[in-house]
């Protein structure tokens, strides 16, 4: 008795489920979908020496559409033209375009009503349908209402007549304007306007089929970003209301010091159209693009795969460095219903991964610091000549660790305008107005380094042996006096000079002796033994490609003797200092870097750095040395305050023929007889001359103790 | 052994109840088997697919020893039953001791090649001793006596609650309840024992045996949407029960009374809504110490468990009158829900087949129930009739129970649906059980009396069997 109860009540159970709501249950069952939820992966941190971070990723909301969602008319037109055509004897001739063209004249007649405050209403769409095709209809409807948004059967007499609300069928557009309205930054005109052109993308016949049908299906098309929090509340709230809209977490790129080195940390965007081949050459996958359903498989796609909303590199470090950088994507499967609420419960998840974070040598600190000394000096040296300071300053401070071979400081003018890649038109306007404007001029953009030149000059000379230390040569203000127009000296009153006085007062006809001596060939391999005409930045160690931005100079092509004094031929601040350091070490080569590596410090890495072949030894180095010494106390940099540390330096000055227009540099190491930093500055199209650029180097030895506590000595 | 014997043995007494019996169990033998390829099976698979292979494994292993032990005599097994019991309380010892050692469920035996549940055996071997032991009925006995053998069951169901498995452990209350009171137990010891399994059940609610999640199910069941509804009824229930009304509740109901004078009711309503949000501190603790009380305070959500019967119910409804057709379930196979070859095929039953499929099967269980019952009633032996009343009762309570699961009649016991959800030992052994009933049914009892006559009090079994 007792069992013959339980089985009626699951009999009465099984009749009310399975027979009286057995429809509503149906619909839900139709109509719940599973989805993945794909989010992309943060890239890696990059930082400076002391941990500030130079780029981070930061979660931004933003809303995109499914235009298939959004946009159901053609498939409404498309799905009601396949049913009626199947209809006998050719009751309904309409083509789906005929269909297509009526819902759109519909359309317009919404927006007015719309734009008039009106709330349309339903209105009948389709008149005298034979009862038949009507059932049909209504049962296809019943079957998947969702495929046909506002559309119902309404049987008038003997005839079938298809309603149509438009509230409904366009209730994505409807989505799209009132956020317009509420967001206030886009008028609903415009906002829709991005919808039409993705609709036009999708009927360009241009795109392949499987493209226009990603497009229109899955695509999920970007629309606003920088949400006010109240309409992402509204939305997530009601997500009926805001049919074809969704929200999503995206991952933007940011640089906190912007514009601080944003041109050796490059930027980043959305994936381009090469990148992307790439991938497919690599057999990476973009996830999202992938109608995958079970996680194992998500995971084991995972490190080949991108999400098509990831940050990818398109310049410098952040190019360089994407492997080590990119992250990997996440993904959680969820069931949602009808209305797109998820439902159950949480779905399983994988978490998206960050990529590798990146620490480089620099001091920020100093390298912002350096900025403010550059610009300062370059408007005093315009100031003091009664000149106006242009806009555009031109100038580069690098900064190296002799002991370790780290990158200390890199200072570089112009700074990038961080609008510049988001305005089409300030690119334009940029680019064509200022030369090598999007150029790091500490590290990419190379000139004649001038006299900077010459301490190297005169140590290849020792190495040839085409010269001795205590040889002097005979300046008469001009290298060749049967041609006095060129290689001229006017640096320090003629007469016999050594190597000291030689490159403390910065002779030109010393080092025209010397490169006439060396030739060409042996001046260029001599040059590429200091580490000029070469890339000098040591790979990250998770790369063995140098990086491609950094600039390599451009080596001489003829006249030895004009070389000789650092023109003809080009070089960047980087390598300038760089070969300080090899001078400052008297010889010991290190490996530049940029990137910290724990488990290689420089020292170790200074290892496998290859023998140089100069043959020279450390008394070359003391002459030398001992010239750009005194180059500070009586030489070119002596009215210069350089002689409160114990510096050494060499000053260039590289003159154009127009007025006030030169290149100053300087480059040297303190303290002279232990070095621990190597620096190199250069004011370019200024008119102050090597000497002027003294400020720089005044101001950043007193910053390094005040603020790093180094000591230079006096 | 002679031939003609052997044939006694093999194709006797399968006349009357022991073949329908037989055939109700093929069917649903059979409609397992395509139901099982169906949820579990890749849909373009050729029949039988992996799952079904392994299935249909188990089913013809299930069926051979089904027959062996439908050829032995009741006596045979009657003698063994201690042993068998004996055997798979010790298997469940094992597995106690093993938990103890590594922690965690443990409710599986691992060998070489197969695995097998001992808590599906001990189900069988209880009711085959309950059977030994309450052949000499209960209506003389004493309490003593009553209590030993109530005692003997006891031993399996706290071994399986400690798997822990109280699903499993349920099926036993029932069957031996039926069995005892088919053992004669008087109305009144019946009524006092019914009293003691409930005020039991009730004292198990705190006990360490009923975890977290059995609480949410039941929770779940008991229609509680999330912890805020269990919270507010709390709320209420401290407020009409000795809770300290607060004052902001008394100067509301104040201040309600002199704006209803001064027609200004609407804000102050808005205002006594938005209080009675906002719980204070007593009354925050008071709920603590009621939720606390009822172990309820490490529940996290009270509606976890209703995904599963969310989608079970989607699914079984969803197939309407006359179902979706084989293998054209998409709700289940689109991996919606959960189980679904296993505790809920059910649904998919009613997905694929729909209200007919599921009042089929369900026809199907009722038949069987009933022959058993019938069977019970018919036989003489009444070690024959407990087994029988056992047996049917297992299988009558744990399939309703399972029906009753998949369309939320009952909170989820995780008890699979006799012969047709996929699983080795429950099928196998839930076959070992109909073996023994068609045992009883294949060899009847041959009532002798001393003064001829058909019928008494003191049935003696003919030599034929002995």
């Amino acid at each position: 008795m007792v069992f013959l109860t339980f089985a009626a009540v699951i009999g009465t159970r099984l009749y009310r489920l399975q027979y009286v709501e057995w429809r509503q249950y149906s619909v839900k069952a139709a109509t719940m979908h599973r989805s993945v939820l794909y989010s992309p992966g943060p890239r890696g941190e990059i930082s400076d020496r002391y941990g500030v971070t130079l780029a981070r990723s930061i979660p931004e909301i933003r809303v995109t559409f499914l235009l298939s969602e959004l946009e159901p008319v053609r498939w409404v037109a498309r799905r009601i033209e396949s049913i009626l055509s199947s209809a006998p004897d050719g009751l309904y001739p309409w083509d789906e375009d005929e269909f297509y063209n009526s819902l759109e004249q519909l359309r317009v007649r919404f927006r007015k009503q719309i734009a008039r405050g009106l709330t349309p209403l339903e209105v009948p769409w389709l008149k005298k349908i034979d009862p038949a095709t009507g059932a049909r209809i209504d049962r296809i409807i019943q079957r998947r209402p969702e495929n046909y948004p506002g559309v119902r059967i309404q049987r008038s007499g003997e005839f079938v007549t298809l309603m149509l609300d438009p509230m409904k069928l366009f209730a994505g557009e409807m989505a799209i304007r009132r956020l317009a309205v509420e967001d206030r930054r886009w008028t609903p005109d415009e906002l829709w306007g991005r919808v039409s052109r993705a609709y036009q993308m999708v009927q360009d016949e241009r795109y392949s089929l499987s493209t226009r049908d990603w497009m229109f299906r899955r695509k999920r098309h970007a629309l606003l970003t920088g949400l006010d929090p109240d309409i992402v509340v509204k939305i997530t709230l009601n997500p009926e209301a805001w049919p074809g809209l969704y929200l999503e977490e995206v991952l933007n790129r940011e640089q906190p010091l912007q514009p601080l080195l944003s041109k050796l940390l490059g930027r980043t965007g959305v994936v381009k159209k090469e990148k992307k081949e790439q991938w497919e050459k690599n057999e990476e996958f973009i996830i999202d693009h992938l109608r995958l359903k079970d996680l194992r498989t998500i995971q084991s796609l995972r490190k080949v795969a991108h999400h098509s909303a990831d940050q990818v590199g398109h310049s410098g470090l952040e190019s360089y460095l994407e492997e080590s950088l990119r992250g990997t994507p996440g993904a959680q499967i969820r069931t949602v219903d009808a209305r797109r609420r998820p439902i159950g419960e949480p779905g399983e998840l994988i978490e998206a991964t960050r990529g590798q974070d990146v620490q480089l040598t620099i001091d920020a600190e100093l390298s912002q610091a350096g900025i403010g000394w550059l610009s300062d000096t370059i408007e005093t040296n315009f100031m003091s000549q009664g000149l106006s300071v242009p806009d555009y300053k031109r100038a580069a401070l690098v900064v190296l660790d002799v002991k370790s071979g780290e990158v200390l400081g890199l200072s570089s003018l112009p700074q990038l305008d961080p609008t510049v890649y988001k305005d089409a038109e300030r690119y334009r306007e940029v680019t064509e107005t200022y030369k090598n404007y999007l150029l790091d001029f500490s590290i990419r953009h190379s000139i004649d380094p001038g006299s900077t030149f010459k301490p190297i000059v005169a140590l290849i000379g020792f190495s040839e042996g085409v010269i001795l230390p205590e040889e002097k040569v005979l300046c008469q203000g001009v290298f060749d006096p049967s041609n006095p127009g060129s290689n001229t000296c006017r640096n320090h009153l003629y007469g016999e000079i050594g190597i000291e006085d030689a490159i403390s007062k910065s002779c030109n006809v010393y080092f025209n002796e010397v490169g006439n001596r060396l030739g060409l060939e042996r001046l260029i391999s001599g040059g590429r033994q200091f580490g000029l005409w070469d890339r000098v930045l040591l790979p990250h160690p998770g790369s063995s490609e140098y990086l491609p931005f950094e600039g390599a100079g451009v080596e001489p092509n003829k006249n030895p003797v004009g070389s000789a004094i650092g023109r003809g031929f080009e070089l960047t601040p980087l390598q300038i200092a760089n070969a300080a350091v090899l001078i400052a070490r008297r010889g010991d080569r290190i490996p530049i870097s940029l990137f910290m590596d724990p488990e290689a410090p420089a020292t170790e890495r200074s290892l496998r750095f290859p023998e140089s072949t100069l043959r020279l030894q450390t008394r070359h180095y003391d002459v030398v040395i001992k010239g750009m010494k005194q180059a500070v106390i009586s030489g070119t940099a002596r009215k210069s305050r350089l002689n409160n540390w114990n510096a050494a330096v060499k000053t260039g000055t590289v003159k154009f023929k127009k007025a006030n227009n030169r290149h100053a540099w300087m480059m040297g190491f303190a303290p002279a007889e232990d070095p621990e930093i190597a620096f190199a500055v250069v004011l370019q199209h200024q008119p102050g001359s090597g000497a002027s650029t003294a400020p720089v180097i005044e101001q950043l030895l007193e910053w390094l103790e005040v603020h790093r506590g180094r000591r230079f000595g006096s | 052994m002679d031939r003609q014997r052997v044939i006694g043995i093999l194709f006797g007494g399968w006349a009357g109840a022991a073949s329908l019996i037989l055939l109700t169990v093929l069917l649903l033998l059979l409609i397992g088997l395509v139901f099982v390829h169906s949820a579990a099976d890749n849909m373009a698979s050729s029949f039988p697919g992996p799952y079904t292979q392994s299935q249909l494994k188990k089913v013809i292993l299930g069926l051979v020893t089904m027959l062996g032990i439908s050829c032995l005599s009741p006596k045979t097994i009657e003698r063994f039953a201690p042993l068998f019991f004996g055997a798979t309380v010790a298997l469940l010892v094992g597995l106690l001791f093993y938990k103890m050692a590594v922690g965690g469920v443990v409710r599986w035996i691992r060998l070489p090649g197969f695995q097998f549940q001992p808590s599906e055996m001990v189900k069988i071997s209880t009711v085959l001793m309950m059977a030994t032991l309450l052949r000499g009925g209960l209506r003389q006995s004493r309490w003593k006596h009553v209590l030993s053998i109530l005692g003997c069951a006891a031993v399996p169901f706290l071994l399986i609650v400690a798997q822990p498995d109280v699903g499993t452990a349920m099926i036993l209350v029932p069957t031996v309840i039926a069995m005892v009171w088919v053992a004669q137990l008087s109305k009144r010891r019946l009524s006092l024992l019914a009293l003691c399994t409930l005020l039991l059940a009730g004292g198990a609610w705190y006990s360490p045996l009923v975890k977290p999640y059995h609480k949410e199910r039941i929770l779940s069941y008991a229609g509680f949407e999330d912890v805020e509804q269990v919270d507010q009824i709390l709320v209420s229930f401290v407020h009409t029960n000795g809770g300290q009304p607060k004052e902001g509740t008394e100067t509301k109901s104040e201040g309600i009374d002199s704006d209803e004078k001064s027609g200004d009711k609407i804000n102050k309503d808005a205002e006594t809504e938005e209080t009675k949000d906002v719980l204070s501190a007593e009354e925050k603790r008071q709920v603590e110490r009621i939720k606390k009380f009822l172990g309820l305070s490490e529940v996290k959500s009270i509606r976890l468990g209703s995904y599963q019967i969310d989608q079970s119910i989607i699914a079984l409804a969803s197939g309407g009158p006359t179902g979706k057709g084989l293998h054209m379930g998409r709700h289940h196979d689109l991996g919606y829900l959960p189980e679904d070859h296993n505790d809920f095929i059910f649904a998919v039953i009613g997905e694929e087949w729909g209200l007919q499929g599921t009042l089929l099967v369900l026809s199907i269980f009722m038949l069987l129930g009933f022959t058993l019952l019938g069977l019970a009633w018919s036989t003489r032996d009444h070690f024959g009739r407990l087994v029988v009343v056992g047996i049917a009762s297992l299988l009558m309570t744990q399939s309703l129970v399972n029906m009753a699961v998949v369309i939320e009649l009952l909170p989820v016991t995780g008890l699979t649906l006799p012969f047709i959800s996929y699983g080795g030992t429950s099928i196998v052994v839930s076959l070992w059980g109909v073996g023994a009933v068609l045992s009883i049914a294949r060899h009847p009892m041959v009532v002798t009396h001393p003064d001829g006559l058909k019928k008494g009090s003191s049935p003696v079994r003919s030599r034929l069997f002995r």
